[in-house]
């Protein structure tokens, strides 16, 4: 897959392409928002940050991989200064994203899945980032390209998370 | 909840099944995400761009009086010369700014990073030609434009009542920096060219705005490149690393660029006192020459004081600390070979010093009342005090000459020394 240099049709394609993958901008947020408002920052954030990067996308991993990275990195360095600037650029509101109703979405998956969303939440930001990568289907070697991590190191991150989600999912039901 | 257990894998598929529902609810208008695709990014230069159209007006404004100053003065040659001289910086100094407005306006920031990074480089070296060449030309043409404000401003002509020697030492100079100028500026660019502290140098001399502008995209350039690359766990720890580190030396810091300060502020007060001396003494020879020499000891203090401290604000002390250690003893060891030589010739100033108080205070010539068996005397007893001096190494000594900048620089290294080790590169 080329991707077009001029600017009209490399928009178009960008565009079209996020309109394929956006729930991924939502799952990335609600994991590491739990404010409304906040998800709606850090989802401005990926989108200009997707854009960006977009010239370097080369067409040998799907975008999805490709936004998936893009996402938890940003979504991880989500509070350094720089974010804050790049925001005013790029109005919510020009996004159409409702994010209640998306919230009801999830609200209605079912308790386990509203259980797992909580307990993803109450993790450090890298676990957070390991659990969204493995729940999407990811395996160890793509998760730590992703993330700059060694696919062993991640193997060993997603057992302690697993355990650790285990626990804290035990004593809440005591 | 009425799972036994959290099992990620068993839960993998009902994860991927919200997509659709999720899907449903986001929507976005595609035209209004490209518009605000390509109006993002703008407003790093946008304020550079502001504070060039305030440089133009102002250039404007000046030309305009330069010119009203040359008709005014057209009867006096040497003044409508002068006036001339100062139009042509003036007009090249346009020329610059005009460019760079005209260039940042069209440029693509959407564009590739290499090609905008070329672009905005040929824009900082022109910049930095033109702003090379006014400080170099000042030297020369600083007395010109004083006498061209003079005459217009109170009908003065200060050529007719200055010496002619001050003008000629003046244009003398201006334009023998102008050739070692340019060599020692092409000498520092091959040394130290690309090189992170050198570059940043560069960008402080092309203006603040310009500087401000350039890091904040090269800021967004870089975190782009990193987020890219998958590297925010790293970056992220970097960031609270540098945020402890700048916390930690931020009073040693503090009290460096203090120090220098009180270098820059002791030494300006001398130097434009000794340079009234000398253009109130033009051609007195026994009182120039000694003039001079205190002129520029002190000039060459006033400078190395100001290097230093726009060094010190350049630090990266964020960054690698072995780096920013060896950057603070890079400075403090030319500051220390300076105040060493200064240490050696400080006897040779002592007769200047007191030729030039001697008349300020007694209206007395010193070099004229003094029999020249004692100024042989004071010659010999110079050689062998330099002699003397040569063999010390007193540190506080040349810190005092360097207002305690030398022991300062040192507390700072070791403060950044002693930071743990997991936050030293």
């Amino acid at each position: 897959m080329h991707i077009a240099v001029t600017a009209a049709p490399r928009q178009d394609h960008f565009v079209a392409l996020l309109d394929r993958h956006k729930p991924i901008l939502y799952k990335v947020a609600s994991a590491y928002c739990a404010r409304r408002e906040d998800r709606g920052d850090l989802i401005q954030d990926i989108v200009v940050e997707l854009w960006r990067a977009f010239p370097r996308f080369d067409g040998r991993a799907s975008f999805a991989t490709f936004m998936h990275r893009i996402a938890v990195n940003v979504a991880i360095s989500h509070f350094r200064g720089e974010s804050r600037r790049i925001r005013d650029a790029l109005p919510i509101e020009d996004l159409a994203f409702d994010l209640a109703a998306a919230d009801r979405v999830m609200d209605n998956a079912g308790d386990d899945l509203v259980a797992l969303q909580q307990a993803i939440a109450a993790l450090d930001d890298i676990s957070r980032a390991l659990v969204l990568l493995h729940l999407d289907g990811y395996d160890h070697d793509a998760i730590g390209a992703m993330l700059g991590l060694t696919p062993g190191n991640v193997g060993t991150r997603l057992h302690r998370i697993r355990q650790k989600l285990q626990r804290d999912h035990a004593e809440t039901r005591t | 909840m009425n799972t036994a257990s959290f099992d990620l894998d068993a839960l993998r598929q009902r994860w991927a099944a919200l997509d659709c529902g999720i899907d449903a609810q986001l929507a976005f208008d595609p035209a209004a995400l490209r518009d605000a695709l390509s109006r993002r990014v703008r407003s790093a230069f946008r304020r550079h761009s502001a504070w060039l159209l305030v440089g133009l007006v102002s250039d404007a404004v000046a030309l305009a009086g330069l010119v009203a100053c040359a008709v005014l003065l057209r009867e006096s040659p040497a003044l409508w010369l002068s006036a001339v001289a100062v139009l042509l910086l003036v007009v090249m100094e346009t020329a610059t700014d005009l460019d760079a407005w005209r260039r940042l306006r069209a440029l693509d920031f959407d564009a590739p990073v290499l090609a905008v990074r070329d672009t905005l480089a040929r824009l900082r070296a022109r910049r930095l030609r033109t702003t090379g060449v006014i400080v170099l030309g000042s030297v020369a043409l600083w007395l010109p434009l004083l006498c061209v404000l003079m005459a217009v401003a109170f009908g003065v002509d200060l050529y007719r009542h200055v010496h002619w020697s001050v003008f000629a030492v003046n244009i003398v100079a201006g334009l023998v920096l102008l050739p070692f100028g340019a060599w020692i500026g092409g000498a520092l660019a091959r040394r130290f060219g690309g090189r992170p502290g050198f570059e940043r140098m560069l960008d402080d001399s092309a203006g603040h705005h310009w500087r401000v502008a350039r890091e904040r995209w090269e800021t967004l350039a870089d975190t782009d490149a990193l987020v890219a690359r998958g590297d925010a766990a790293a970056l992220v720890a970097k960031d609270a690393a540098q945020r402890q580190r700048l916390h930690a030396v931020a009073q040693p810091l503090a009290t460096l660029r203090r120090s220098l300060w009180t270098g820059i502020v002791v030494l300006v007060p001398l130097l434009l006192g000794v340079a009234l001396f000398n253009v109130t003494h033009g051609g007195q020879v026994r009182a120039l020459v000694p003039g001079l020499v205190l002129h520029f000891a002190l000039l060459v203090h006033l400078v190395a004081n100001i290097a230093h401290l726009q060094a010190v604000r350049r630090l990266d002390v964020g960054g690698d600390v072995g780096r920013v250690i060896a950057s603070l003893r890079w400075m403090a060891r030319r500051r220390e070979v300076l105040a060493r030589v200064t240490v050696v010739v400080a006897p040779w100033l002592v007769l200047p010093l007191g030729v030039v108080v001697g008349r300020v205070v007694g209206g007395v010539d010193v070099v004229g009342v003094v029999p020249v068996g004692w100024l042989i005397g004071v010659v010999v007893a110079c050689i062998g005090a330099s002699v003397v001096l040569l063999r010390v190494r007193s540190e506080r000594w040349f810190d005092v000459v360097c207002c305690g900048a030398l022991r300062r620089s040192r507390v700072l290294a070791n403060e950044l020394r002693r930071l743990p080790g997991d936050e030293r590169d």
